[in-house]
């Protein structure tokens, strides 16, 4: 099979649904010309002109909010806040406004929108553009998170986002889009609220999202050398999360590593240890151990950086802790 | 403030109609009389939350969706009873809603603050100052977007001219040359904090202009002056010039919600706000032109307190949203069960 990059797969993902649906538009800061800081929306400005590929001051309250209002109208909106740190910029029409349309109107509105953005460590930005901000999303109910860690995924997730009839806030990785994978040609969605088991093992289960997912796959081949077999649970989505995959694995391997790149303190992992312990604390034979970014802003020097987040080295360490004990 | 506006109605007499003159008087009184009953229920625990009304502010709903096309959209405020009602929403509907009940607008999830009317054209209503102008400008995105015609109405406060909603707006309206009408609502205070102590410079006007949107200040205790400015800047909206700007200059005359005391302000701006009662003002004008008379006044009054009656009754006869629906409506596809996905 062909291979083409995670940056690639989203532009294949949002030429392909602009020609399948007039209703689908991209709005955001240097989406147009500039084709997006990653080159996500490359070519599109010239395929769909202006009026579909919409160049946008630095307002990131306006641009959710007008893609909201747009969607309420009936329109898809894909939105961009260039990087997810930004989205505290747009916290209210994320927040107040987009997750609660459908619920407060008592299912009488919608907002199919999307609100692509991209999170993680990486490459010396610094502590304004590093943040792993997708808990505060999960935490909210009506919007729906996805963080893809594939091209595969990156491409059929986004399908998926734009043809949903709710908010999906859309997390790329900055680290993630120069990354090579297979993708078919032909058409094909990956649908929001399914894991995928990317290595079955039955000594441990690995669970992340997004980066750490792939580093969990590495970690669980270094294991798989000396002779421990870890299953490597991909979230692919954490709103909705897919607790029956969590559970089975966890009811059959015992032991839980939960890897994320956000800080420790009210991260994911928090939320999915107690999922763990709601689906399997009776099958559990060692406390749920989590390898997450330290509590601290993320500096810029890169040894401080590397340091601030969890490593392949980590993952393999913190699995060898819990199977002593 | 408003101490230029006198009790003479505005210049534009000579284009009202004496039938358009009793509409707006009704559509007025509708709210009034609406409004007041819900402060009733309210008083007996049946309305839950604040209660933000428009008491003496009923000409600016009134006299601006009177100027609209039906098609035209409305995204209201928090205090927006007005509007959805000017709009034409069912009183049936409305009450239910406030008292929380399954048969309302947004079967009990919204209340007042959170308010849809699809069939009227009553977008939403917003609990957040500034955020219904982002939304409005989006509707108006959608509706350029599709060339469908229809102009958008923005409503908002004097409070959330001073927020990001409103500059990120107006500018990305004006940029955008977006079909929207924006109405500022100046009832001269944010909850407790006059206007003059919140707004530097020379006013709202004067800001709409800074992003190339035209705008005008007028009485917005005349209805009359309100809607033949409305109509005046939704032909130009819907002549495809853009977004225009309409201060209407008001007096808040109640708390910021019932049962604020208001002890912030002196007694006699109250005092004059009561007097310039737009309401009041306009049935002065209606019997000075000899178009209502006492008994057509009282008939008047009966038969919107006889529509209201029938509203709320079968607002209180309505049931409750069932507990066990209480995760409907949060996602598209509904799900099983009582816990998150």
């Amino acid at each position: 099979m062909r291979k083409i990059s995670y940056a690639q797969a989203l532009n294949e993902a949002l030429r392909e649904e602009m020609d399948r649906d007039p209703a689908v538009f991209l709005m955001g800061e240097d989406v147009g010309a500039f084709g997006n800081v990653f080159f996500v929306a490359k070519g599109l400005l010239d395929k769909y002109g202006p009026d579909r590929v919409r160049d946008t001051p630095i307002s990131e309250q306006a641009i959710v909010a007008t893609g909201l209002g747009a969607a309420l109208a009936g329109a898809r909106p894909v939105v961009e806040i260039m990087f997810i740190d930004f989205a505290t910029m747009a916290m209210d029409p994320i927040v107040n406004q987009a997750a609660k349309m459908r619920y407060h109107s008592g299912g009488t509105l919608k907002a199919p929108m999307v609100i692509r953005t991209q999170g993680g460590v990486g490459r010396g930005n610094g502590s304004q553009h590093s943040q792993s901000l997708e808990a505060w999303f999960m935490h909210i109910p009506g919007l729906k998170v996805v963080m893809p860690s594939t091209p595969y995924d990156a491409k059929g997730l986004l399908k998926s986002a734009i043809r949903d009839d709710d908010p999906v806030v859309f997390i790329e990785h900055k680290r993630l889009y120069g990354t090579w994978g297979e993708v078919p040609e032909e058409e094909y969605t990956v649908p929001i609220g399914e894991a995928a088991v990317r290595r079955q093992g039955g000594d441990v289960t690995i669970i992340a999202a997004s980066r750490q997912a792939l580093l969990a796959e590495d970690a669980a081949r270094i294991l798989e050398s000396e002779g421990i077999h870890a299953e490597v649970i991909d979230l692919r989505s954490i709103s909705p999360l897919d607790r029956e995959t969590i559970g089975r694995s966890v009811r059959k391997t015992g032991r839980t590593v939960i890897v994320h790149e956000a800080c420790k303190t009210g991260g994911i992992g928090a939320e999915l240890t107690a999922v763990v312990l709601e689906e399997a604390f009776y099958y559990l034979d060692a406390p749920v151990i989590r390898v997450t970014g330290e509590d601290v802003p993320i500096p810029f020097n890169a040894d401080l950086e590397a340091a601030a987040i969890p490593s392949v080295d980590k993952i393999v360490s913190g699995v060898k802790s819990i199977l002593q004990s | 403030m408003t101490a230029s506006a006198t009790n003479v109605p505005g210049n534009v007499l000579g284009d009202v109609s004496k039938e358009t003159a009793l509409q707006l008087y009704r559509g007025m009184l509708a709210v009034r009389m609406f409004e007041e009953r819900m402060i009733e229920l309210s008083t007996q625990g049946k309305v839950g939350g604040n209660l933000h009304l428009d008491t003496g502010q009923e000409a600016i709903a009134v006299g601006v969706c009177h100027a609209l096309a039906p098609s035209d959209l409305v995204v209201g405020t928090h205090r927006s009873l007005a509007h959805a009602i000017a709009k034409g929403a069912d009183l049936r509907k409305l009450a239910a809603e406030m008292l929380g009940k399954a048969t309302g607008y947004c079967k009990g999830r919204g209340g007042k603050m959170h308010l849809t009317c699809p069939e009227v054209g009553f977008v939403t209503a917003n609990g957040i100052v500034g955020a219904g102008l982002g939304i409005a400008a989006g509707v108006a995105l959608r509706q350029k977007m599709t060339g469908s015609g229809p102009a958008v109405v923005s409503f908002f406060g004097d409070g959330a001219v001073n927020h990001a909603y409103f500059h990120e707006t107006a500018n990305l309206a004006s940029l955008w040359n977006l079909p929207l009408l924006m109405i500022c609502e100046n009832n001269g205070y944010a909850v407790s904090v006059r206007a003059d102590r919140a707004m530097a410079g020379p006013g709202v006007v004067a800001r709409a202009a800074a992003y190339g949107i035209e705008g005008e200040s007028v009485d917005g205790n005349d209805v009359m002056q309100v809607s033949a400015a409305a109509k005046r800047a939704l032909g130009a909206v819907h002549a495809g010039n853009g977004p225009r700007l309409i201060e209407c200059r008001t007096i808040r005359v109640h708390g910021h919600h019932e049962g604020d005391q208001q002890h912030y302000r002196p007694r006699e701006e109250i005092e004059e706000a009561v007097k310039r009662d737009p309401i009041d003002r306009m049935r002065g004008f209606l019997v000075g032109q000899g178009w209502l008379t006492v008994q057509e006044e009282t008939a008047l009054q009966r038969e919107l307190a006889s529509e209201i009656d029938d509203a709320v009754a079968f607002a209180e006869q309505s049931p409750s949203p069932a507990v066990s629906e209480l995760h409907q409506h949060v996602y598209g596809e509904e799900r099983a069960g009582g816990s998150r996905p």
